[in-house]
């Protein structure tokens, strides 16, 4: 383990703490104040898709029970809740479908945490738009170099690092929000790294997402207690979080200083609502859809990184959320759907008798030669012609990112049935919300 | 391997007057030292942080007048019971709100904490090389005891005790390296204020792995070296861990304490455990 050795400069912390307070959301570079706007705009319009779940209103149901005030607003709904329970529901919404962002070199994803981490704190510190924006993108940022610096072993370790970095990042968001000086935005995170969450064991249970909205409560949690004083040990990321969180690391190099080189400007967004590494073969699916009779399909062989069965090998789910751990039933709906949405994901689409015979027919064929953002799927129909189709690089990856158009067409489909006409106020509510005076357009376009 | 500790821990057994016996000295040293230390300064600051509110399911601060959520409550009772806490002390927290929220009888306090403690205590020994990597028992050990021992006050059946368990195994946290800070004494409420969470999103039907503590990516794979089977559940509900516990710290108790915490087993609520809570 690298603690055995301390060859870490003192101080990472307390240098991120400083960057963090130093901060001006005016000397962002376009292009990442661009991208910083998709994510938010993407992850609420993931959220608002998500407002229906059954999570949603297990997590509601306690905070009428236990929760104080409700005066925070729940995406997609009308009921608010307090600043705790806001943080656990909207930042479960933005993660359950699996469908938000993805900051691939580390597999986070980042939004759901701070997007939830902010509409938490809206009644507490009224902020700004500029306020709300800066403490999103210091959100987002922080937790991504924080798992650069752990990645990949935290990740390959078996830890969640969207619920372990999130809680970091959390903290960062509402400190803030809260306009905590240097030194209590350094205890903060001090505090917030004996909090975090995250094992990969809860993936395909509500425990998955359960991550993203506890690390939002955690944060905020935590940087609550620094703003009264509250101690926590010195150098909190040095000290004790990267030994504990990762059998070998690089948190003493952390990236620190805020000018240029941003991960978020490297955030991506899924065009399908599963497990990101299996959208290759998903690609592949979709395309070969019109040249592949449903009826005739033999067999199905795809060619895949081992990631793919590691991470989504589940050949018999039995609802939507294992489904999505389920490379062969993303394949199987690309192929006799031609897209592959929250529709194909539904209980009753992955318990259909047909599907369920025709993913007995996909097989995984796992390969080190196969890049991880390639896939090659090779249908046999029934008279034994072979139909082929490979990616190279998945729709919604770095290297064939989504338009602004694509993720627009994607928010429209899960923001419409929800709350119907909605679309337009919520992405001109992102839109402008760093030049304006309050958050107030942005709740009203995300809430019922 | 969860699946036998979560059987010991989720049927709704009476357990026998020596295991009963072996936590009464916990609850009484846990709830003198929250009493004791209840306007203690890192405490205020999380009264300030987080004001006490007005909920529908409720229980009572201890050492003040105020009544609060039992999430909240339980992370106070955590937060003052901090000095010289074990693994226990964040049970008996979780046990106690989460008993007087669900208005339950003394006797089922003791058996909650009975089972919070004898899971904890196990899921310690039996993880190998799991402190030495830098990890606070109180807040990972101790979380799933209190999730134990929270899931029991509320009477929930054996799934929602495995899921209340899974909830609580993904949240285990808290470093070595906080002691001697405000944030020590936090690892210890939040795992009892999540041990209680935990109980309360199960029972909404919130659900969370069913292997969580030996699965592949669950706590023995990420939090320690290895795992022994043998000692996590051999002779559960014979054996106790817990009938050879350390003595627990000196802390003044007051008579009232005490005598509440002697007639538990026949009080029909927690209303004069409660009252002895109160400054």
């Amino acid at each position: 383990m690298t603690s055995s050795v301390d060859l870490r400069p003192a101080g990472v912390t307390d240098a991120l703490a400083e960057a963090v307070a130093g901060f001006r959301l005016a000397a962002l570079d376009a292009a990442v104040a661009h991208e910083a706007k998709r994510s938010l705009f993407n992850v609420l319009a993931v959220a608002i898709g998500a407002m229906r779940h059954p999570g949603v209103d297990a997590i509601l149901r306690v905070a009428r029970e236990a929760g104080g005030p409700a005066v925070a607003p729940i995406v997609g709904r009308s009921v608010r809740a307090d600043a705790h329970f806001a943080a656990l529901a909207n930042g479960f919404a933005g993660h359950v479908d699996d469908y938000d962002d993805t900051h691939l070199a580390t597999v986070i994803h980042p939004a759901a945490s701070i997007a939830a981490t902010l509409l938490a704190l809206v009644p507490l510190c009224a902020p700004s738009g500029e306020d709300a924006m800066r403490a999103f993108v210091l959100g987002c940022e922080v937790q991504l170099r924080v798992g650069v610096a752990i990645s990949p072993e935290h990740y390959d370790d078996g830890w969640h690092i969207t619920g372990t970095c999130g809680t970091i990042g959390a903290a960062v968001a509402a400190a803030a929000l809260l306009h905590l000086d240097a030194e209590a935005t350094a205890r903060a995170i001090g505090i917030a790294a004996s909090t975090t969450v995250g094992q990969r064991e809860g993936f395909g249970t509500m425990a998955k997402a359960y991550h993203a909205g506890k690390a939002a409560a955690n944060g905020i949690r935590a940087a609550s207690l620094a703003r009264g004083g509250f101690t926590a040990p010195a150098d909190g990321l040095a000290r004790g979080f990267a030994d504990a969180l990762a059998h070998a690391h690089r948190i003493g190099s952390l990236a620190i200083a805020f000018e240029h080189d941003f991960e978020l400007a490297k955030n991506t967004y899924k065009p399908y609502p599963c497990g990101i590494v299996a959208h290759p073969a998903i690609d592949a699916a979709v395309a070969l859809a019109p040249r592949v009779p449903r009826e005739r399909i033999a067999a199905v062989a795809v060619h895949c990184n081992p990631l793919v069965p590691e991470l989504m090998g589940n050949r018999t789910p039995v609802d939507g959320l294992q489904a999505r751990f389920s490379a062969v039933h993303g394949v199987t709906m690309g192929l006799v759907a031609g897209t592959v949405g929250l529709a194909q994901y539904a209980d009753e689409v992955v318990n259909d008798p047909l599907v369920v015979a025709l993913r007995a027919r996909v097989a995984l064929d796992p390969s080190e030669a196969m890049p991880r953002a390639a896939a090659r799927v090779i249908v046999t129909l029934d008279d034994g012609t072979i139909v082929t189709e490979t990616v190279e690089h998945a729709r919604g990856s770095l290297e064939r990112p989504l338009t602004d158009a694509e993720l627009g067409a994607k928010a429209f489909a899960l923001v419409e049935p929800v709350l119907p006409g909605r679309l337009d106020a919520v992405r001109r509510a992102v839109s402008d919300l760093a030049t304006s005076a309050t958050t107030d357009a942005l709740v009203a376009a995300v809430t019922a | 391997m969860s699946g036998a500790l979560i059987g010991f821990a989720g049927n709704a057994w009476a357990f026998r007057e020596r295991e009963r016996s072996a936590v009464r000295p916990l609850i009484a040293a846990t709830l003198a030292t929250a009493l004791r230390d209840a306007s203690a300064p890192h405490v205020a600051i999380a009264l300030g942080a987080f004001p006490p509110a007005s909920t529908r399911l409720r229980a009572t601060l201890i050492g003040r007048a105020e009544t609060a959520g039992p999430i909240d409550a339980a992370l106070f009772a955590g937060l003052a019971a901090a000095d010289g806490a074990t693994l226990a002390t964040p049970v008996v927290c979780a046990a106690l709100a989460a008993g007087e929220a669900a208005n339950v009888p003394g006797a089922t306090l003791l058996d909650a904490v009975v089972a919070g403690v004898e899971v904890a205590l196990r899921v310690e020994r039996a993880l190998h090389g799991h402190s030495e990597r830098g990890w606070d028992v109180r807040g990972t050990c101790g979380r799933l005891g209190a999730a134990i021992a929270a899931a029991r006050a509320f009477g929930l059946q054996r799934v929602a005790v495995r899921n209340a368990f899974g909830l609580a195994a993904t949240a285990a946290g808290g470093l070595a390296a906080a002691q001697g800070t405000m944030t020590e004494a936090y690892v210890v409420g939040s795992a009892a204020a999540d041990g209680v969470e935990a109980a309360l999103l199960a029972r909404a039907e919130f659900t969370a792995a069913p292997d969580a503590l030996a699965g592949r990516r669950g706590v023995a794979a990420l939090m320690a070296d290895g795992l022994d089977a043998d000692v996590l559940i051999a002779g559960l509900g014979e054996r106790f861990a817990l009938a050879d516990l350390p003595a627990v710290a000196a802390v003044p108790i007051s008579d009232a304490l005490r005598d509440a915490v002697a007639a538990l087993d026949r009080a029909p609520t927690l209303y004069a455990l409660v009252a002895a809570t109160r400054p």
